[in-house]
């Protein structure tokens, strides 16, 4: 399917930390393992585990290329992600430049509490060392539930190999976003 | 080149700020109230149009000026937005977002929620108004630094 196409951009997000979102990114980029668990060091070795200082919250990152040449990126928005898309898209479009080959998948219907309360403790308390492997630890406890998501965005993108017939899109892909969706309100 | 100012609800701050810039609101003198309920926009964007872009007009170099809301993530989805262009490859000199809330008081933001959120307008829009006022200056300020990058972007 993408084969000659432009390149789709592929952005995992979720809210409040990055962890989530930048594991699946990685398994999509084939940085992380599909077939087996990663082990703690290999999670906190993604970039997107680190903490980000607050002005940077938000920053859209790269984590590399798909098998399919789609460029996969990560995101944690903190923000309300209807309004996010809109300004995104709105203002993208006033630059001239289109967000229909986008797709954004939410991560947040894979993540467990253990990420979601390590993610809490590293950046509401500052608790970096300590918020890092607790999310470290869910991460591995959900992780096949990460590849999961992971291999349904493929399947919804058309990417070949990846498993199609029982497993349906991924219950966070918001589709291809943009393409007239705008709307200039008067 | 195109600039977006940007707050809270893309309803006060951000609206006036762009009115400033295209000339519809004098920099030098307050506007009455009644002014600035004349302000296309101004105290009247909803919740469901957050991430709206608005056009105001045109600035004095040709610059196409806009007004946006950005909800209570505004730093974040600034980033966002920024980082998004840059992925891509829309260069940096072609636009400029420009925080418009922080130059607001609490008198502002009161009304601002008196009248969107809570939906006592009557309450609310002449606050906000009188709020604007008070902080006339300081928006003032913001665009003329907002044009003078601008003037300086297009090599003036």
């Amino acid at each position: 399917m993408l084969g000659g196409n432009p390149r789709i951009i592929v952005i995992y997000h979720g809210h409040g930390g990055t962890i989530a979102p930048a594991v699946c990114a990685a398994i999509h980029a084939g940085l992380l393992p599909e077939t087996c668990s990663p082990t703690a060091d290999d999670i906190l070795g993604l970039d997107g585990s680190r903490v980000l200082p607050r002005d940077q919250a938000g920053r859209i990152r790269r984590s590399g290329e798909s098998a399919h040449r789609g460029e996969i990126y990560f995101l944690a928005n903190r923000a309300h992600f209807a309004v996010l898309e809109r300004a995104i898209r709105q203002i993208a479009r006033e630059l001239g430049t289109s967000t229909d080959d986008v797709v954004y998948v939410d991560v947040m219907p894979h993540t467990n509490l253990a990420m979601r309360l390590g993610g809490l403790v590293a950046q509401s308390l500052g608790l970096g060392w300590l918020g890092r492997k607790v999310s470290a630890w869910g991460v591995l406890s959900a992780y096949p539930r990460l590849v999961d998501a992971v291999r349904r965005t493929r399947a919804a993108l058309g990417e070949s190999g990846a498993p199609t017939a029982s497993s349906g899109p991924a219950g966070g892909l918001s589709g291809r976003v943009g393409g007239g969706r705008g709307s200039r309100a008067t | 080149m195109k600039v977006f100012y940007f707050c809270y609800g893309g309803s006060h701050t951000s609206v006036v700020a762009a009115a400033i810039h295209t000339g519809r609101l004098d920099p030098g003198r307050p506007p009455t109230a009644r002014q600035l309920a004349s302000v296309r926009h101004f105290d009247r964007v909803r919740d469901a149009q957050l991430g709206t872009v608005f056009p105001a007009g045109r600035g004095p170099d040709g610059e196409e000026v806009y007004a946006v809301g950005f909800g209570p993530g505004r730093k974040v989805i600034r980033q966002a937005v920024e980082s998004f262009l840059e992925m891509k490859g829309v260069p940096a000199r072609d636009y400029l977002l420009v925080d418009a809330l922080s130059r607001a008081n609490w008198v502002v933001r009161a009304g601002g929620v008196i009248s969107r959120r809570l939906g006592l307008v009557a309450l609310g829009r002449p606050l906000a108004a009188m709020g604007i006022r008070q902080v006339y200056g300081r928006l003032a300020q913001l665009v003329a630094e907002t044009r003078a990058e601008v003037a300086r972007r297009c090599g003036r």
